[in-house]
């Protein structure tokens, strides 16, 4: 799965210790994501959207091989 | 990490520890004690007297591991996987050494075993999604 959690956090200036700190989560956590080692359940991928005031899939989209049939 | 995470994980290295020095102190009576307790009822309750601070630890563990965000828990979820795998195949591929002539090892050496297995799942987890 691919994500713009980067670019929107950046857009707002926050670091990522922000962020963590807005979802409850460790930096860690936020690094992972952005980095595309983890991908967040959808409770937190929801949460993310929630803080960012905006939808789940102008955050998060698919990679094209999980999209192919 | 968050502040109530911080409060948890010092809430846990203090219990944690407060319950290995208990226990350290336990083994050291028990050792030098059970040779000269009799009847054998009385042995066996101060040979398992340790294991009451090492349940107090793991429940502690437990606890903590509840705390962490789901990243987190993944990763102990996967250093847990790998601590199985290496005791089973180290512990079984002893006992088959042993057949095979080796020296006969105490089974008390499974928990630490499982342990360190335990400590290079973590590195190996905290590796994977750094």
């Amino acid at each position: 799965m691919n994500n713009r959690l980067r670019i929107l956090r950046a857009q707002r200036n926050w670091s990522q210790a922000d962020l963590a700190d807005a979802l409850g989560v460790s930096r860690q956590t936020i690094n992972a994501i952005e980095t595309g080692k983890y991908d967040p359940s959808l409770p937190l991928a929801f949460k993310i959207a929630h803080v960012f005031a905006t939808a789940i899939e102008t955050i998060f989209t698919p990679d094209e091989e999980s999209t192919a049939p | 990490m968050t502040a109530e995470h911080h409060t948890a994980k010092r809430r846990y290295m203090i219990r944690f520890l407060g319950a290995m020095m208990v226990y350290s102190v336990l083994i050291m009576i028990t050792g030098r004690t059970i040779r000269h307790v009799d009847p054998t009822w009385a042995k066996v309750l101060l040979s398992l007297l340790p294991i009451i601070p090492i349940g107090v630890a793991l429940s502690e563990l437990l606890r903590f591991v509840a705390s962490l965000d789901e990243l987190q828990r993944r990763v102990q979820f996967e250093a847990v996987a790998t601590a199985g795998v290496l005791t089973c195949m180290l512990s079984f591929a002893w006992g088959m050494l042993e057949m095979a002539g080796l020296p006969k090892l105490p089974i008390v050496l499974v928990t630490p075993l499982f342990s360190a297995s335990y400590g290079f799942g973590v590195w190996r987890a905290t590796r994977k999604y750094q």
